[in-house]
């Protein structure tokens, strides 16, 4: 399975999908013209990934993190489909971990995590506080 | 669903009970079609709930957005009126110094007594002056004017009888000069009047008939009657000499006038007299 980057524009986010060491990273700010046209074949990746038979050997865990300082509300539906597919690799028994990163005053990013937390059985989601801001 | 109650027509044997079997089969069959409408439903609702949830998180982010935004709105909106007031303020302020320059330049260009101008200001409209005139080849004349013994009405009668002398002679030389003409307090009683375009003849007229007003008129100052005269030396501006030259040779027709008795008009003499000390 072949890793997935995507640098950073003005709208979206830099977002790295590195497949074959189970680090997934999607950082910045996003609100891309096309939401579909972005996260479209993201989406189809990470399904193509988590059906494949067997990725991996099972100890080392599937890591997504998240750093985001602004996402509209298509880059939160797309977000909302990832950690389903995610939650439903974990539910089959993948080990998987969600870091959501956000910066200490940014309580609207921590009210987002807090939320989406909620709906995580078997994947680990994690709030984690980063004092560092993003690079551009 | 028809229901088919005949038997079945490959049962090899007859049966009593083929009726009522035929009917149970049946409603087993019907039930396990019940299960899979049940199984969709509850699908069907699952998605839903999904559906729900979802949109109902969405609209959460959505309205902290709008939140953010609307504070972002308010703060801008603010800063947006402080910004207005301290642009107000500023233009107030420029205004002010404005005001406060153009005030300064008058004070420095005028004299508060006599409101003639002041020496500095009199020296630069006079160069200014001299350079157009010299452009177009004409004349200009000085007069170096001095009170006659005005230290004495100081001394009898205090300075702010001296003041209002002074202040009588500025409006007497505003009122007497001609449109174009510049008068300036030179020193405490000495004045300079710059005639431009004008000739030794023409400027001695102007002269005369500026000592004659003083000596004729009467100043009176709390029922004190004071009169006195004044003493006028006259010279005019010869090419390529800078205009302090010119004002040097005024001076010099001023220290005749002195010494040949005052309250008079002196012409500069063609070879210049030694200047000795003499008495205001």
């Amino acid at each position: 399975m072949e890793r997935l980057h995507r640098a950073a524009t003005e709208r979206s986010p830099h977002l790295d999908f590195d497949f074959p060491n189970r680090c997934l990273r999607i950082e910045g700010e996003s609100y891309p013209e096309d939401a579909a046209a972005f996260y479209g074949p993201v989406l189809k990746a990470l399904e193509t990934f988590l059906c494949s038979p067997d990725p991996l050997p099972p100890e080392s865990p599937l890591v997504l993190d998240l750093r985001l300082s602004y996402f509209n509300s298509s880059s939160a539906k797309a977000l909302m489909n990832i950690f389903q597919m995610l939650e439903l690799a974990a539910s089959r028994g993948l080990s998987t971990r969600i870091n959501w990163h956000y910066h200490p005053e940014d309580d609207a990013m921590l009210e987002f995590g807090e939320d989406f937390r909620e709906d995580f059985r078997f994947a680990d989601f994690h709030l984690c506080e980063v004092e560092t801001d993003l690079a551009g | 669903m028809t229901p088919d109650l005949q038997p079945p027509e490959d049962e090899p044997e007859f049966s009593l009970y083929a009726q009522e079997r035929a009917v149970i089969r049946q409603a087993e069959e019907m039930l396990e079609k019940l299960d899979d409408v049940t199984r969709g439903v509850r699908q069907l609702a699952q998605a839903y709930r999904n559906g729900y949830r979802e949109t109902m998180r969405l609209v959460r982010i959505s309205d902290r957005m709008q939140l953010d935004l609307h504070d972002a709105n308010r703060t801008l909106s603010l800063q947006a009126c402080e910004l207005t007031s301290l642009n107000e303020t500023l233009l107030q302020e420029i205004e002010r110094r404005e005001h406060l320059e153009r005030e300064l330049r008058r004070i420095a260009s005028i004299d508060e007594l006599t409101g003639l101008h002041t020496r500095r200001h009199v020296l630069e409209l006079g160069e200014h002056e001299y350079r157009r005139l010299a452009r177009h080849q004409r004349e200009l004349a000085i007069l170096l004017i001095d009170l006659d013994h005005f230290k004495r009405i100081n001394d009898t009668h205090g300075h702010a009888a001296g003041d209002e002398v002074l202040r009588h002679v500025g409006s007497l030389f505003r009122a007497s000069l001609r449109e174009g003409d510049i008068a300036g307090r030179f020193g405490g009683e000495e004045f300079l009047a710059i005639l431009p375009e004008t000739d030794l003849p023409a400027a001695r007229q102007i002269a005369e008939r500026l000592r004659n007003c003083l000596e004729q008129s009467v100043i009176v100052w709390r029922d004190i009657r004071i009169r006195l005269t004044l003493s006028i030396g006259i010279a005019t501006t010869v090419v390529d000499e800078p205009i302090e030259r010119t004002i040097a040779r005024a001076d010099q027709a001023l220290y005749v006038a002195k010494r040949t008795g005052r309250n008079r008009v002196q012409v500069e003499l063609a070879d210049a007299e030694g200047a000795d000390d003499w008495e205001g």
